[in-house]
């Protein structure tokens, strides 16, 4: 089985670093990107097989960036999986609206997450 | 050329009387005035007036002109006259004074039509209709009837077959009333005028009215007592029938109306009065004084159910013209025959051919002027509107028609249009030293102190609307500041929890031997901080009144069986068994669904961490409230070390556990339970507990049943969107 390839959209570069080894550790292909903008460039140019996307993100917010990916041609078809920092129904319904997959809670927890994926890309 | 005049030669002293009369008979134009004035609606009152002189100048303008010639000119085969047109006053007095005795006569017929067709009429459809009568309706007939009065000036038909009406019953009184009845007919009721709702349409002035009436009187005294044309021993006899007959017509009639009403009514004395009057016009030379006041009798009772008919009818006459002239006036003509002595009248005939002769006259008359008459109008109708349109009628012929007004009319114009337009800017005309005036100045005070109380209202309303909008964009900072609290708090510690995850497998992948138990406890107390910042958040949350609750359908068979998964690790770490009830005739409720279950996972993980070896059941049941509503419980039982009643006081308070010594044997963050009771609060439920030492606790979290799907609270998202 080939490695699945993921984009992490994280603004916090120890969260993310922390992100890349635990996915790595899993076997996952890990690209970086620090921000909504160098995300999308990222994901339209590496064409991963999933996204996690902190909802949290400064400037343009996530739910933005979800609605934005799942409207480009060109990453459309790709899972987004959103990371929020709380479970409130509000979260909830804003991720599904903008067109988010499926969603975890910070602190992230891996198997889940692992679960999750391999869910999405099957 | 023909003069027929030659031959006429009174009197110094009968023309003296006859010019006396003829001022008598212009009085009674001032009493039709106030009559008709009185008797209709003051926004037209000016109307009614206006009428009366103008038609008194075209009657005047046209006789001159040629309805004296026609009337009174020498006979051609009996239809109508052919001199004296537009005579020179110069003239031979005798002729001249007749003439001016004639003229004031046929203002009296013109003018009896304007009272009948009031309130309702164009006034330049009135005007025509004061021409086609004085022109062409009364001079013919009165040719018919009375031509050759002048002496051989030939003689009218009707006179020529023994036609007697002595001042004019029919010539003048009936010529009038056929002419309105055609009038009335043509133009229709006034609004209102046979409405079934209370009121009828009242006169604005009956004290007017009744002055009116009194002063025709006066001037028929001169109108019968001048017909002699001389000052002879027929005058007194004249006069004394006329002012009898007036009497007992008034008095039969007021009679009439108390046996109907119980009441003396005003219109029917006055009406009676003129009734009579005009009925002893055609026969005040022939009858004795009972004659006299048997006409009267007979014409006030006609004229009392003469109106009543027309009432029956729906025939709207504004002052009862047509009963009083028309219907008097044709019997008044009858009575000649009924109760005149023959010798007096003079025509040779018996009594049953005179009446024949004038039966024969009345019915002339009538076809003649209301026949003409109705045919004209219809027609001119049909052209030009005679009627005023429904507005102009409403608001009052003194304005539509003639653009004049009351001051008082003015004035509640002026305040019936800031009414209706709601708006109280402008102040009303105020006319000084003037009673309206005083009404004016008081409520033009009235509108500043209404004024004052708007603007402090929009004050205060532009006052709270800022308010709100500073509360609510208040209400925002604050949400936005949790929101970003909670992503704040979480990062590091998610760092922490995943970065000693990391240590753990680098130092697995480096082959180094190492007990789990060190990094475990990390992760334990990480986690156990981030709990703790929950519950902080939770509860400033609840304080800031920032919860936000949505609340939607909610399976509890399916809530209760992913919440058995859930709690099973945790229920089976110390050993116990865990077991969902559920009623039977429960399956969807409308609440927070998230809320609920962070709620019940409190109260069954506390459940859990209270008990060993032993049951965990959660119960779940609907009972019925004391109004007829319906709540749904939740009871968690556990069979575990229980609480003491002091405890089971406090238990629900923030920051405070059962157990809070330094060796705490069981970790809480102490607010679990004050955080599911305010969700509990928030949902319209509430929890309580019932303990035992020893034996163990129940705790009862129930929330009401919704009927529908609705969001609570001002500050959901959607409530909270709305008001950006």
């Amino acid at each position: 089985m080939s490695q699945l390839s993921i984009v992490v959209i994280e603004d916090n570069a120890a969260l993310s670093q922390m992100i890349k080894r635990r996915l790595e550790h899993l076997n996952y292909a890990v690209h970086l990107a620090d921000s909504g903008e160098t995300g999308k460039d990222t994901c339209r140019k590496i064409k991963p097989d999933i996204i996690l996307l902190d909802i949290h993100l400064p400037g343009k917010d996530g739910w933005t960036i979800a609605t934005e990916l799942k409207s480009d041609p060109a990453t459309k078809s790709t899972p987004i999986i959103a990371v929020t920092a709380h479970a409130m129904a509000g979260d909830r319904e804003k991720a599904i609206r903008s067109g988010c997959d499926d969603y975890v809670t910070k602190p992230i927890d891996f198997p889940t997450l692992n679960e999750k994926i391999q869910y999405l890309v099957d | 050329m023909h003069d027929s005049s030659l031959h006429m030669e009174l009197a110094n002293l009968d023309i003296s009387w006859v010019l006396i009369s003829a001022a008598l008979v212009l009085l009674m134009q001032v009493g039709f005035c106030l009559l008709e004035s009185g008797l209709v609606r003051a926004k037209n009152s000016i109307n009614v007036a206006i009428k009366n002189m103008s038609d008194l100048c075209i009657s005047s303008v046209f006789y001159w002109l040629f309805g004296f010639g026609i009337m009174f000119g020498f006979s051609w085969n009996g239809w109508l006259g052919t001199e004296f047109f537009m005579i020179d006053s110069r003239d031979n007095p005798s002729l001249v004074s007749f003439f001016v005795f004639q003229l004031v006569f046929c203002g009296t017929a013109t003018t009896i039509i304007s009272g009948a067709v009031a309130e309702r009429m164009r006034f330049s459809a009135y005007l025509l209709i004061a021409a086609i009568s004085s022109g062409i309706i009364y001079p013919f007939f009165g040719h018919w009837a009375w031509g050759g009065a002048i002496p051989e000036s030939g003689q009218g038909w009707l006179a020529s077959k023994g036609f007697v009406d002595f001042a004019g019953s029919t010539v003048v009184h009936s010529v009038g009333g056929w002419v309105a009845l055609a009038a009335i007919l043509v133009i229709g009721p006034r609004l209102g005028a046979f409405s079934n709702q209370a009121k009828p349409i009242q006169g604005h002035n009956l004290t007017l009215a009744s002055a009116g009436v009194i002063l025709l009187w006066v001037g028929w005294i001169g109108f019968n007592g001048g017909s002699t044309l001389a000052l002879n021993e027929q005058v007194p006899h004249i006069i004394a029938n006329t002012v009898i007959s007036g009497a007992f017509g008034g008095t039969a009639s007021m009679l009439t109306a108390y046996a109907y009403y119980r009441k003396a009514r005003t219109w029917a004395i006055m009406n009676g009065i003129i009734g009579g009057l005009v009925g002893i016009t055609a026969c005040c030379h022939v009858v004795s004084t009972s004659g006299a006041a048997i006409v009267g009798i007979t014409s006030g009772i006609l004229c009392f159910f003469g109106m009543r008919a027309m009432e029956r009818y729906k025939i709207d006459d504004a002052v009862g013209a047509v009963p009083a002239h028309a219907f008097c006036g044709a019997w008044g003509t009858l009575c000649v025959a009924f109760f005149g002595l023959p010798e007096l009248w003079d025509t040779g005939l018996g009594r049953f051919e005179q009446l024949t002769v004038q039966a024969t006259g009345l019915m002339t008359c009538l076809a003649w002027s209301f026949g003409l008459a109705y045919i004209l109008l219809k027609s001119i109708n049909r052209y030009m509107p005679l009627r005023v349109t429904e507005e102009e009628e409403r608001a009052g012929l003194n304005v539509s028609e003639h653009g004049a007004s009351t001051e008082l009319i003015d004035l509640i114009t002026e305040m019936g249009e800031q009414e209706r337009a709601g708006s109280f800017s402008k102040r009303v005309h105020v006319e000084p030293h003037t009673e309206v005036g005083q009404i004016a100045a008081e409520y033009n005070r009235v509108l500043n102190r209404v004024e004052n109380e708007f603007y402090k209202r929009e004050r205060a309303l532009t006052a709270v609307q800022k308010a709100q909008i500073e509360a609510y964009r208040a209400n925002e900072v604050k949400s936005e500041f949790l929101a970003n609290m909670s992503h704040e708090l979480r990062t590091p510690l998610g760092i922490i929890i995943g970065y000693i995850e990391l240590i753990k497998d680098d130092l697995r992948e480096a082959g180094v031997n190492f007990s789990d138990e060190d990094f475990d406890t990390i992760i334990h107390a990480s986690k156990h901080l981030l709990n703790l910042i929950n519950g902080v958040l939770d509860i400033s949350k609840i304080e800031a009144g920032h919860t936000q609750i949505s609340i939607n359908y909610v399976n509890v068979p399916a809530l209760v069986e992913d919440l058995e998964r859930s709690v099973l690790p945790l229920v089976m770490e110390n050993n116990n068994t865990f077991k969902a009830e559920i009623a039977d005739d429960l399956d969807i409720i409308y609440t927070d669904h998230i809320k609920l279950e962070q709620c019940l996972l409190n109260l069954i993980s506390n459940a859990a961490k209270f008990t060993s070896d032993g049951t965990i059941t959660l119960h779940t049941y609907k009972e019925k409230t004391e109004d007829g509503e319906e709540d749904i419980y939740f009871d968690v039982t556990d069979t575990g070390i229980g609480m003491s009643a002091k405890d089971t006081a406090k238990i629900f308070e923030a920051f405070t556990q059962v157990d809070s010594t330094q060796t705490r044997k069981y970790e809480g963050t102490g607010l679990g339970l004050a955080i599911t009771k305010n969700f509990a609060e928030l949902l319209g439920g509430d929890v309580t507990v019932a303990s035992e030492i020893g034996k163990g606790s129940t705790f009862s979290l129930y929330l009401p049943c919704k009927k529908s799907a609705e969001s609570e609270g001002p500050f959901t998202e959607s409530a909270v969107k709305n008001k950006t």
